[in-house]
């Protein structure tokens, strides 16, 4: 039985690793698995989105915005996956593509950090991903904006007080010193010791 | 001899802290402010009510059109004026064509003890910048018609009203990064910024908005921040714009028609669509009231 669980892993794994994985403001982690329009494929999931960050294993990035969706072809090419435009700003074409992070405004889920600022700071989902990118340039082209991030090191849970009160989406408080291995987050959800984590307060 | 250079350089560097520097992209030179024949220099005649009485000055100083000359500038372009204390206004080319606004050095005779003033006899005093330090040559950015209109109460409601929001204090109130959080999924850039009399500014995040406040008053809110001197908080901020999204205080608005018209829309269509809790949608004519039923549990509209 171990076994045959331990084959399916596998094989959902290695299932996956061939995906573009789809993350951000969405109610769970969504997977790409064949080529087409950007604007099809996120339809296909049924996932709305107003933008999107195509995210590359280099750590490059693109920000673009719902009305350039149907500009934007993915593409594979032998194991790698491409974002593929002539209309959009060249920053589009992201080679080896890792990730794409949906944003979607008013999203509930939201982790609360509250550090040495003067005010607990909220980031959904995406905001949390877009913690370890840095605006490099924004540019133009046909009217359609774009965004290019370069990743940097994510510093939003670093520097937390010590200790800390979790508050989890059930309520519960926690008043524990923070480890950073139990805290989880796939990309949609934040968890802490497998529960849904709301704040992190003083 | 050391006495004389160090008074020299001081000197040197007193001027410097004076001057005003006219900047347009590369290239940037010191406006000439040594003039001191009044005779040589444009005149304004101000007038103002005073406890009953009328108080008048005569101003001294010169046209703006010098930075226009100077820097070749064409039909379109947005001068930005920042104070020695960060105080910043902007006027566009249509502005300074109108009113010919006068930057002085002069009143009634004597050298401004803050340097120089911005003097628009046509426009609020809010947009006479005293202490100028720099007048920088911007494109005059366009804020076009958004494609989204975001409601703010609605998601005020569902954020933690902070009694002494710091540093201010006896107030209640919003940070505003936690408004724009909602909406935005970058914060930084240059925001446009209308108070419901029309008073605008358009403003970059890093340097006035990332702690800024919304203070909670009975009309509305006062967009106050530790990084704007006093004079350029906002009363009853009513819209917020960045790139094609705005946020829109409803309370300030009786109908879509006045935010065309406050935040100078160059179009409006004739149907809008509202979006409610779970993808709902409705379309109704943009001429319809904010106080109907249709936008009661509205979230944001955007356009057929």
């Amino acid at each position: 039985m171990k076994k045959y669980i331990f084959l399916i892993l596998l094989f959902s794994a290695l299932l996956h690793s061939r995906s573009i994985k789809v993350t951000g403001n969405i109610d769970k982690v969504h997977y790409i698995d064949h080529p087409g329009n950007l604007n099809t494929l996120l339809a296909e999931e049924k996932i709305e989105a107003d933008a999107v960050l195509v995210c590359g294993i280099d750590g490059i990035s693109a920000f673009v915005t719902s009305p350039a969706f149907c500009q934007v072809e993915i593409q594979k090419e032998n194991l790698r996956w491409l974002s593929v435009t002539d209309s959009l700003p060249p920053v589009c074409n992201i080679k080896n593509i890792e990730e794409i992070v949906i944003w979607r405004s008013g999203w509930e889920r939201k982790l609360y950090i509250e550090k040495k600022q003067s005010f607990p700071q909220s980031f959904t989902p995406y905001h949390f991903i877009l913690g370890g990118y840095k605006k490099v340039a924004e540019s133009e082209k046909n009217g359609y904006k774009a965004i290019k991030y370069k990743r940097i090191t994510n510093t939003l849970l670093q520097n937390l007080p010590e200790p800390v009160r979790l508050q989890f989406s059930d309520g519960d408080i926690m008043a524990t010193s923070f480890q950073i291995d139990s805290f989880q987050f796939d990309g949609c959800e934040f968890l802490y010791q497998h529960k849904p984590l709301k704040k992190i307060m003083r | 001899m050391k006495k004389l250079i160090a008074i020299l350089l001081l000197l040197i560097n007193f001027m410097g802290l004076t001057a005003i520097e006219a900047v347009s992209g590369e290239h940037r030179y010191q406006i000439d402010d040594s003039e001191s024949d009044l005779s040589k220099l444009k005149k304004v005649i101000t007038h103002k009510e005073k406890d009953g009485l009328d108080i008048e000055h005569v101003w001294h100083g010169i046209s703006l059109e010098c930075i226009k000359r100077d820097f070749k500038l064409g039909n379109d372009y947005t001068l930005v004026f920042i104070s020695d204390d960060n105080y910043l206004a902007r006027l566009t080319s249509e502005d300074i064509n109108k009113y010919d606004p006068l930057l002085a050095f002069f009143m009634d005779g004597e050298k401004l003890e803050d340097n120089n003033r911005l003097i628009i006899p046509e426009m609020p005093s809010m947009y006479w910048v005293r202490n100028i330090k720099q007048i920088k040559v911007e494109d005059s950015p366009e804020f076009l018609r958004p494609d989204i209109v975001f409601l703010a109460e609605p998601v005020l409601t569902t954020i933690e009203l902070t009694e002494e929001p710091e540093p201010f204090q006896k107030v209640s109130g919003y940070f505003f990064p936690q408004l724009l959080t909602e909406f935005f999924p970058e914060l930084s850039g240059l925001y446009l910024l209308i108070g419901k009399d029309g008073i605008t500014h358009q403003l970059e995040y890093e340097d006035y908005l990332s702690k800024a406040v919304l203070v909670k008053t009975d009309s509305g809110y006062i967009l106050q921040s530790p990084q704007m001197p006093g004079g350029m908080w906002l009363k009853n901020i009513a819209y917020i714009q960045k790139d094609r999204t705005a946020i829109i205080f409803r309370s300030q608005f009786e109908k879509i028609s006045e935010i065309t018209s406050l935040a100078n829309w160059k179009s409006e269509p004739l149907k809008v669509v509202i979006h409610y809790t779970g993808g709902i949608k409705q379309t109704v004519p943009v001429t319809i009231d904010f106080s109907q039923p249709e936008w009661d549990s509205a979230l944001k509209f955007s356009w057929q």
